[in-house]
């Protein structure tokens, strides 16, 4: 596995809990919290690391901080497909929680950045009945479901133009910035379509103003019309994991 | 009483319980037979009972701005709906429809959640159902995206067969191309494709499978990956795929 690793050290200080960039986790009150932080390591994730081969077993599950990750569907032919994206509202390896043990999918890092790492075997205890934690995880399982199965309308009803722009967003807010390191490759095997047809959206939407691209980057200029361009799973998608977030502060 | 009647459970996730935990269920368990297109549940309102399928197959599916209908997830008998009932948020943005006729054990959402949250067996079953579901619902749309009509018919019907349990079934062709999310004379064509290779039989909204067999060579490998991860999942050794080597 691909990961690199910059910091090994135990997250129990009060301090570095305040920084938790997870949504799941930092939602979590001390008590509850300090349990698992001495099981969790910060890691730092690069664009392309394989987290998950599709069919292995998962030794470790991640809580996305800054990092996003695609889970990808596989086929015979070797061809991937984006099935779902992880940030920092979730965790990678729902399949441990759920009882799977074994990722029918294939998890790639798709914006460099940090992630909280803990094994899935202490995971599997906090799991005991009613922890807070298995709280979040079932809330968060119901939301997951809810994007994956927005991409099955969309993927039926909306046009390649407004997926590419309702992808396009969705990185910019995981990463908090309008300047998004992607190539026209990654962007076909995350949507769906071939490289060709990433250029045409690529240039549809340049053409109308919306962003600049050059050599493997992509610039949002006007995200407001960007949004008008985007379909309506977009602000779905948004408004289920914001209303995911408030209940978990409550 | 009709509790006392319910010795054989065709359920499996309700068949898999230790005896303890299905007797606490038992007296909640209410058997219903469920009319073709009988709505269970409307979207985004709470949901007051969960539905486990004995015979009956019921559809999840999603209404888009304009009205158009897709499908999302198929449930039968290895299934439940729907899994926002424990999942801690009571609402789903899906309507359940009964898509074949049938008998199901229905449950008040408050009861299945106590039970759900004794952490028993229930909770596991439950939750590897979920699994199972998210990679039917995961699948389902990259298929959407890369194959065939013809491929996606297949691996519909070949579902719809595994769920129904007969070999032949009421479908109309409103219907299929709703859950398969494609325009109506598409659908004609493609069904009159298989139907003259032998596969199929289909007239006036009456769908019978003549040849397994053949369903299975032309669906795409996405069906086999859906019902095998649900095996697995199961317990159950999965069939593996006619043309796919028997190593992973």
């Amino acid at each position: 596995m691909a990961t690199t690793v910059n910091q090994w050290f135990p997250m129990s200080d009060e301090n570095l809990r305040m920084e938790l960039k997870n949504r799941l986790l930092s939602s979590l009150i001390n008590h509850d919290y300090e349990r698992l932080a001495a099981n969790l390591r910060r890691v730092e994730l690069q664009q392309g690391d394989v987290i998950y081969t599709a069919g292995a077993h998962i030794e470790n599950v991640y809580f996305p901080e800054t990092a996003v990750v695609s889970l990808l569907s596989t086929l015979e032919d070797g061809s991937t497909t984006e099935v779902g994206l992880i940030g920092r509202e979730g965790m990678v390896g729902l399949s441990v929680f759920l009882g799977g043990a074994i990722t029918p999918e294939r998890a790639v890092v798709q914006i460099n950045g940090s992630a909280l790492k803990m094994p899935a075997s202490v995971l599997a205890r906090e799991m005991r009945v009613g922890s807070p934690l298995q709280v979040r995880l079932l809330r968060y399982t119901r939301s997951f479901l809810g994007l994956v199965t927005q991409s099955v309308i969309c993927s039926q009803h909306h046009s390649l133009e407004a997926r590419f722009a309702r992808w396009l967003l969705m990185m910019r807010d995981y990463s908090d910035s309008d300047s998004l390191h992607l190539t026209h490759e990654m962007v076909a095997g995350m949507i769906g379509t071939r490289r060709a047809g990433v250029s045409m959206a690529t240039r549809a939407l340049r053409e109308r103003g919306l962003i600049v691209s050059a050599r493997g980057m992509i610039e949002i200029v006007k995200g407001d019309a960007l949004e008008q361009a985007a379909c309506e799973c977009y602000a779905l998608i948004r408004d289920e994991f914001e209303e995911l977030h408030a209940s978990q502060l409550k | 009483m009709f509790q006392k009647s319910i010795t054989r459970v065709e359920n499996r996730i309700l068949a898999s319980l230790p005896a303890g935990e299905y007797a606490r269920l038992l007296p909640h368990l209410k058997l219903l037979t469920l009319e073709y297109k009988q709505v269970l549940f409307e979207p985004h309102k709470p949901l007051r009972y969960a539905y486990f399928p004995e015979d009956c197959v019921i559809s999840m599916v999603s209404t888009v701005f304009d009205k158009t209908i897709v499908e999302v997830g198929l449930a039968g008998r290895d299934e439940m709906v729907c899994v926002a009932t424990f999942l801690g948020a009571n609402s789903t943005p899906h309507r359940g429809i009964v898509q074949r006729q049938g008998r199901a054990l229905r449950i008040k959402t408050n009861v299945l959640h106590d039970e759900f949250r004794r952490g028993g067996r229930l909770q596991e079953l439950l939750l590897r159902h979920t699994q199972a579901l998210l990679v039917q619902v995961a699948q389902t749309s990259v298929c959407n995206r890369l194959h065939s009509l013809e491929s996606r018919l297949c691996r519909w019907l070949l579902m719809m067969h595994d769920r129904v349990q007969a070999d032949e079934f009421v479908l109309t062709q409103d219907v299929i191309s709703m859950m398969l999310g494609a325009q109506r004379t598409g659908v004609t064509e493609t069904a009159g494709a298989l139907q003259k290779r032998g596969i199929i039989s289909y007239s006036r909204g009456r769908m019978v499978i003549l040849g397994r067999q053949k369903l299975e060579e032309t669906a795409c490998e996405c069906y086999w990956i859906v019902s095998e991860e649900r095996d697995r999942l199961n317990g159950i050794r999965p069939t593996h795929h006619p043309l796919r080597s028997q190593s992973h």
